[in-house]
C-alpha cells in the first residue's frame, strides 16, 4: 500500500513592498517546488484586496488541495479573512493554516537572508501543522435575551423594571425575605429629602405586578455556568415555611409567643419568629425563623398555624435549587456598612448612645423600632447631638478610603431630627468635607443655615469619646471639646459579604478595595470584567441613590442592546472535549475549567465537556494527566508537528 | 506441533521482573507446559552462544527486561530481536527507563566517581575504575561499555509489546501470555494494560471531590496517611491520574500513593510533566510566595515525577557539560 503524500498548497503575499522588499519569495517558491508536500501557488501582490481574495477561492476550487498555507501577515490580521473564504469554497476552515512571514520576519529584520530562511520554516511548520488537522464545525446559538438581577435593592428593581419593560424575563434573587434593601430602611433620601417608603412603595408593586419578572428571594446563587448569551444560573432558595398565599396580614404576628432580635431594625428592636420585614413588603409572605420557632425548637407550638386565615404556615416547606438561563448577569448586591468594631477610640458599643448613621436612620424611620421616636436610652430626648464624619474611613485600620456619599448622610442627620426636635443642638466634627455636585452642596448650606454647625477637626482619626457625667464628651485635634447626649458615626460603605464568593462563582475580578471591578472604568463602568456581566449600585462602588439608578438604567440599555432577540452568537468552534475511552474520571480537569464547562458523569466514571460552555481555553487540556482532554485545533499532534517542521525545514 | 520457543532476558534491572515470573507460582506450570524455554540465564544455564546458533526468527517471544546501560545489554538486546519473532519489554526499566534511567540525571563520570571513590564504604587506594580492556598477565579481558546515558529498549531494538509495571503484575504477565498464546494480541506497538488512568479504579476517587486544592505537598512520611481518602487531596502526590491502569490499585490498597510504575497512558507524552502541569492547577496559592510554601515538602521532584519514565521523558536526561 502506498500512502499518498499530503500536499499543501501555498500561497505566498508580497504585501505590495512589505513582504517582498524584505523577503527573498522568489527563494522561498524555489525551496517550495524542491519540498515535496508543498504546491505553490502564484504570490500575489495584495491577497487580502478583492482581487487577491477572488484569486484565493479559484485557485482553492481549481486545485482541491489536501490543505493551504497563507503566508502573509499575523494570523491575528487575516486568518479569520482567509478561513472564511475557504468555507466558502467548501473548504474545511481547519486546514488553512497561517505563516506569520510579514510580522514574525519581514518587518523584525533588516537581514534579507535571515528573514527569508525564517519564513521557510514558519512556512514549513505551517504545513506540517495543517497535515494534521481535522475538520471543524462552526456552532451557533440563539442568544438568550433573559436576564438575572442578583439583589434586590433599588438598583435592582430599577434594573428588573427596566428590562421587563422591553419585554425581558427578569429572574430577581434576593437575599433576604423581601425586596428594598439598604434604601428601604432610611425614612428620607437627602438631598431631595423624598421620603424613601413613599418613593419605593410605587415601584415595589410594579415589580410584584410585573408578570416578566419573577422574584425569588431568601435566596442566592450559588453557581453560573456559560458565558454572555448564554448563562445558566443555579440558585439555592431557602425554605421561608409561609406559602406564597401569605398575604401578610400579620394575624400571626399576634399569637407568636417568641420575640426575635430583629436584624432589619439593625438589632435595636424585635419581631416575632413569624415576620416580615415591614408591612407593605414584595413578595408579601411572612417567614420563620427557624432557629427560634418552637415548633421547630421542641414541636411545642402551632400557634400561627391555626391563626392564618389562609392556611399558608407549611412548617414541611424544603429548601429548594432552581435552575435558570439568561443572556445577562446585573449584580447589585449593594453595600455592607462599614464595621468600626476595631477603632477604639470611637466607642462604639462600649458606651451608650452612641450608634451609626444606619442605626440612626433606623431608629427615626417611620417604620423603625421606635415607630420612629428620638430618645436616648433613658428615654430622656437629647438635648445636644453630636455626628462624626468619616468614621472608620480614611484610615489603615478602618476603610482607607473616602466612599463620597457619607457627607451627605452625615449632614441629613441634622434635618432628621429637627424633624421631630427642633430645638436641638447639632454639631458635625468633620476634617474633609466632600459635597461633590451642586445639589449635594447646596443640601449642606440649607442644613448650616438650619442650624447645624459644622466643626472643623485637623485629624478625625483623633476624635475620642468619653463618658461624662450622663453625658458623652468628645475631644480632636483642633477642636475644644464638645459635650453631647447622643453621638452619630457616619461611617463609611463596604463592600457587601457576599461580593468575594459571588466574584469567585461569576469568574469576575474585584477591586483591590473589594467592589466589583469594571471592565473599563470610562468607557463600559457598568460592565464587569467579563462581558455579559453587569455591575449596579454599590456593588461596584458606594454611590447615593440617584447613581445607582442611573448605572442600573444604562447597564440594562448595554445589555438590551447587545441581547437582540433573534440574534444569534457564535459559539466556540475550537473546544475542548474528552475521549470518554482515555478518561479515567481523575476529575482534575473540573477542577481548573474557568468556565465550570465540565462535568463529572459518576455512573461511568468520566468527565465531560459542556460544547456549549466550552470557551476553548485549553486549561483542562494542560491539566489532564492522562491526556484524555484535546484541544481540538490544538492536539499534541498538531503542536508537535508544527516544532517538528520548524526544527527540520 | 512443537511448543514455541519463548527467551527471557533481563539488562539493566534490579531482578524484581525476574522475581515476577517467579512469582507466578503455580500459574508458571500451564505455561511451562505449553511453551519451551529457551533461554533464561538468570534461572537456568544457558550461554551466549546457545542463542546464536538458532536460526533468525526461531524464537516466538523474548521477554526482556531492563533498562540499556551498558554495550553488552544493547548487543543483547539485538541479538534477541534477530532471533524472536517478537519481543515485548518487560517492566517499567524496559519500557520507559525505570530507576535505573534515574541516572540520567548526572553523568558516567560522577557516577564512577561515587561509585568507585567518595562512597564512605569503598576502599580503593589505587583508583582503580572498571575499563573496557585490560591486560593481565599478557591477556587481554574485556568488559562492556558503561554507557552517558540509560536507554529504554525500543531506543536500540524495535519493541512489539510492553508489559508495564515495576515489576508487572501477575495478572497483566498471565493475560498478556494467554494472548500470545491465544494469538489474540492487539496491534503492535501496544501496551498490555488498559489505557485509562489508575483513578479510573482506584476505589478512592469518589472521595474526590470536584474541586480539588491542594495545600502544603507532603510526602508519604510526613503525615499517617487517611487509607479512605484519595491521597492526592490529602496533599500526597498520587501519581495515579497520570499513571496508567491494570496494577489493580495494589499501593493504594497498602495505604501508599501511587508512584507511577505503569507508566503514561498511550495519550501522554512525558508522565512526569503531565503530572506537574496537572499540579500546577490544583495547588493552593496564588503568588510565588504562598506557591513556595506549597512546594517546600517536594524534596525530589525528578524521583517524584519521572521516577520510571526518565528515558521516555521529552528531555530525556540533564544536560551534561562537554557531551
Ligand atoms: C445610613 C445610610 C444613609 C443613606 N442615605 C442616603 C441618602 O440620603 N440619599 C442617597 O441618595 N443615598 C443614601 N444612602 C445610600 C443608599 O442607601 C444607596 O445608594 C443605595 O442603597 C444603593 O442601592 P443598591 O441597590 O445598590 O444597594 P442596596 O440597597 O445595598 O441593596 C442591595 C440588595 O442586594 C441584596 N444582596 C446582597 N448580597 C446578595 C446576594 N449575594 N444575593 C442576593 N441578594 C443580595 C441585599 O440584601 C440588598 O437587598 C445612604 C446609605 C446609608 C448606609
Ligand atoms: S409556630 Fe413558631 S412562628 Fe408560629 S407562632 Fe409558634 S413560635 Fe411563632
Ligand atoms: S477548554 Fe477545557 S478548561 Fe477551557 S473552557 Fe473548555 S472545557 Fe473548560
Ligand atoms: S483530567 Fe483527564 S482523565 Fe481526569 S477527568 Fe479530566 S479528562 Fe478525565
Ligand atoms: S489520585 Fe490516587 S488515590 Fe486519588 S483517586 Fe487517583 S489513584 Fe486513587
Amino acid at each position: 500500500m502506498t500512502v499518498m503524500q499530503k500536499k499543501s498548497l501555498l500561497f505566498l503575499c508580497k504585501c505590495g513592498a512589505n513582504i517582498s522588499n524584505f523577503v527573498d519569495l522568489d527563494r522561498i517558491a524555489d525551496w517550495a517546488s524542491k519540498a515535496g508536500h508543498i504546491d505553490l501557488a502564484e504570490s500575489h501582490n495584495l491577497l487580502c484586496s478583492p482581487d487577491g481574495k477572488k484569486f484565493f477561492q479559484e485557485t482553492l476550487k481549481q486545485k482541491k488541495p489536501d490543505t493551504v498555507v497563507v503566508a502573509a501577515c499575523s494570523p491575528k490580521m487575516h486568518e479569520k479573512t482567509f478561513q472564511e473564504l475557504a468555507e466558502s469554497v467548501d473548504v474545511n476552515m481547519s486546514y488553512i493554516q497561517m505563516a506569520n512571514i510579514r510580522e514574525h520576519c519581514a518587518w523584525v529584520t533588516q537581514d534579507k537572508n535571515e528573514a527569508t530562511i525564517k519564513s521557510i520554516e514558519l512556512i514549513n511548520a505551517a504545513a506540517k501543522r495543517s497535515f494534521e488537522a481535522e475538520p471543524l464545525k462552526k456552532m451557533t446559538m440563539a442568544v438568550n435575551t433573559d436576564m438575572v438581577v442578583i439583589g434586590g435593592g433599588i438598583a435592582g428593581i430599577e434594573a428588573a423594571l427596566s428590562a421587563a419593560k422591553a419585554d425581558r424575563k427578569v429572574y430577581l434573587v434576593e437575599k433576604e425575605i423581601s425586596l428594598g434593601g439598604a434604601v428601604i430602611k432610611t425614612e428620607d433620601i437627602a438631598p431631595s429629602m423624598e421620603c424613601s417608603p413613599c418613593l419605593l412603595a410605587p415601584r415595589l408593586s410594579a415589580v410584584r405586578n410585573n408578570p416578566n419578572i419573577t422574584v425569588i428571594t431568601n435566596a442566592e446563587v450559588n453557581e453560573v455556568k456559560g458565558f454572555y448569551g448564554n448563562f445558566t444560573v443555579k440558585i439555592h432558595k431557602k425554605a421561608r415555611y409561609v406559602e406564597e398565599s401569605c398575604i401578610g396580614c400579620e394575624s400571626c404576628f399576634e399569637v407568636c409567643p417568641v420575640d426575635v432580635k430583629s436584624a432589619f431594625h439593625l438589632n435595636m428592636g424585635t419581631e416575632k419568629a413569624v415576620y416580615t420585614l415591614f408591612p407593605g413588603s414584595v413578595p408579601a409572605a411572612a417567614a420563620i425563623h427557624k432557629e427560634s420557632c418552637l415548633h421547630f425548637v421542641d414541636n411545642s407550638c402551632n400557634a400561627c398555624m391555626e391563626a392564618c386565615p389562609f392556611g399558608s404556615i407549611n412548617f414541611n416547606q424544603k429548601d429548594e435549587d432552581i435552575e435558570v438561563t439568561a443572556g445577562a448577569i446585573i449584580i447589585a448586591t449593594g453595600f455592607a456598612a462599614g464595621d468600626i468594631a476595631g477603632i477604639k477610640n470611637l466607642k462604639y458599643g462600649a458606651i451608650e448612645n452612641v450608634y451609626t448613621t444606619s442605626e440612626f436612620e433606623r431608629m427615626v424611620c417611620s417604620n423603625g423600632p421606635s415607630k420612629g421616636e428620638l430618645k436616648l436610652k433613658n428615654g430622656e430626648k437629647p438635648e445636644k447631638i453630636a455626628v462624626i464624619h468619616c468614621a472608620g474611613s480614611m484610615r489603615e485600620d478602618g476603610l482607607p478610603y473616602c466612599s463620597g456619599i457619607c457627607c451627605v448622610e452625615a449632614a441629613k442627620v441634622g434635618m432628621l431630627v429637627r424633624k421631630q426636635l427642633p430645638d436641638v443642638q447639632i454639631v458635625n466634627i468633620y476634617q474633609e468635607l466632600v459635597f461633590p455636585n451642586p445639589r449635594d452642596f447646596s443640601f449642606y448650606k440649607q442644613q448650616c443655615e438650619a442650624g447645624t454647625h459644622f466643626l472643623k477637626s485637623d485629624n478625625i482619626s483623633s476624635v475620642l469619646l468619653s463618658e461624662e457625667k450622663e453625658r458623652i464628651r468628645i475631644t480632636a485635634l483642633g477642636i475644644d471639646p464638645v459635650e453631647v447626649d447622643l453621638v452619630v458615626l457616619s461611617t463609611g460603605l463596604q463592600p457587601s459579604e457576599s461580593a468575594k464568593k459571588l466574584a469567585e462563582i461569576l469568574n469576575i475580578d474585584l477591586e483591590k478595595d473589594g467592589f466589583f471591578k469594571a471592565d473599563h472604568a470610562l468607557l463600559h463602568a457598568t460592565g464587569a470584567s467579563l462581558d455579559g456581566i453587569y455591575i449596579v449600585g454599590c456593588a461596584k462602588g458606594p454611590v447615593n441613590v440617584s447613581d445607582a439608578v442611573v448605572t442600573a438604567h444604562a447597564a440594562i440599555g448595554d445589555a438590551l442592546s447587545k441581547l437582540v432577540p433573534g440574534r444569534e452568537i457564535e459559539l466556540e468552534i475550537m473546544t475542548a472535549c474528552i475521549d470518554p475511552d482515555k478518561c479515567g474520571g481523575c476529575k482534575l480537569c473540573i477542577t481548573v475549567c474557568p468556565y465550570k464547562a465540565i462535568s463529572n458523569n459518576a455512573d461511568k466514571h468520566i468527565s465531560f465537556v459542556n460544547e456549549v460552555i466550552c470557551r476553548g481555553c485549553g486549561t483542562c487540556v494542560a491539566q489532564c494527566p492522562s491526556g484524555a482532554a484535546k484541544a481540538k485545533h490544538f492536539t499534541d499532534n498538531q503542536i508537535y508537528a508544527e516544532i517538528g517542521g520548524l526544527i527540520y525545514a | 506441533m512443537a511448543k514455541p520457543k519463548i527467551a527471557f532476558y533481563w539488562c539493566a534491572s534490579c531482578g524484581g521482573c525476574e522475581e515476577a515470573i517467579v512469582d507466578l507460582a503455580e500459574q508458571i506450570l500451564p505455561v511451562v507446559e505449553a511453551v519451551d524455554i529457551v533461554f533464561w540465564p538468570c534461572a537456568m544455564d544457558f550461554k551466549t552462544r546457545d542463542i546464536e546458533q538458532m536460526a533468525n526468527g526461531s524464537i516466538a517471544v523474548a521477554f526482556i527486561n531492563g533498562a540499556v546501560r551498558t554495550s553488552e545489554q544493547e548487543h543483547m538486546a539485538k541479538l534477541m530481536r534477530q532471533k524472536s519473532g517478537l519481543v515485548v519489554a518487560f517492566g517499567s526499566c524496559a519500557g520507559l527507563g525505570g530507576i535505573p534511567a534515574l541516572a540520567n540525571l548526572t553523568s558516567r563520570k560522577k557516577i564512577f566517581e561515587a561509585s568507585y571513590h567518595d562512597c564512605p564504604s569503598v576502599f580503593n587506594p589505587d583508583g582503580v575504575e572498571p575499563k573496557t580492556e585490560v591486560v593481565v598477565d599478557g591477556h587481554k579481558l574485556t568488559l562492556p561499555t558503561f554507557y552517558e546515558t540509560v536507554y529504554k529498549l525500543d531506543d536500540v531494538i524495535t519493541v512489539d509489546y510492553y508489559l508495564p509495571g515495576c515489576p508487572p503484575t501477575t495478572d497483566i504477565i498471565v493475560n498478556a501470555i494467554n494472548a500470545i498464546l491465544e494469538g489474540k494480541l492487539p496491534p503492535k506497538g501496544a501496551v498490555l494494560s488498559p489505557d485509562k488512568s489508575l483513578c479510573s479504579s482506584c476505589k478512592l476517587n469518589d472521595t474526590k471531590p470536584d474541586q480539588v486544592c491542594i495545600g502544603p505537598i507532603k510526602r508519604i512520611i510526613d503525615i499517617i496517611a487517611d487509607p479512605e481518602k484519595c491521597f492526592l487531596t490529602q496533599g500526597l502526590i498520587c501519581m495515579g491520574p497520570a499513571t496508567r491502569d491494570g496494577c489493580g490499585a495494589l499501593c493504594i490498597q497498602g495505604n501508599m500513593p501511587c508512584t507511577g510504575c505503569f507508566g503514561p497512558t498511550d495519550s501522554c507524552r512525558d508522565q512526569g510533566g503531565k503530572m506537574i502541569s496537572s499540579l500546577g492547577g490544583i495547588l493552593e496559592g496564588e503568588d510565588r510566595d504562598s506557591l513556595q510554601k506549597a512546594t517546600k515538602g517536594l524534596v525530589d521532584p525528578s524521583g517524584t515525577f519521572y521516577r520510571y519514565s526518565m528515558s521516555a521523558s521529552l528531555l530525556g536526561s540533564a544536560r551534561k557539560e562537554g557531551e
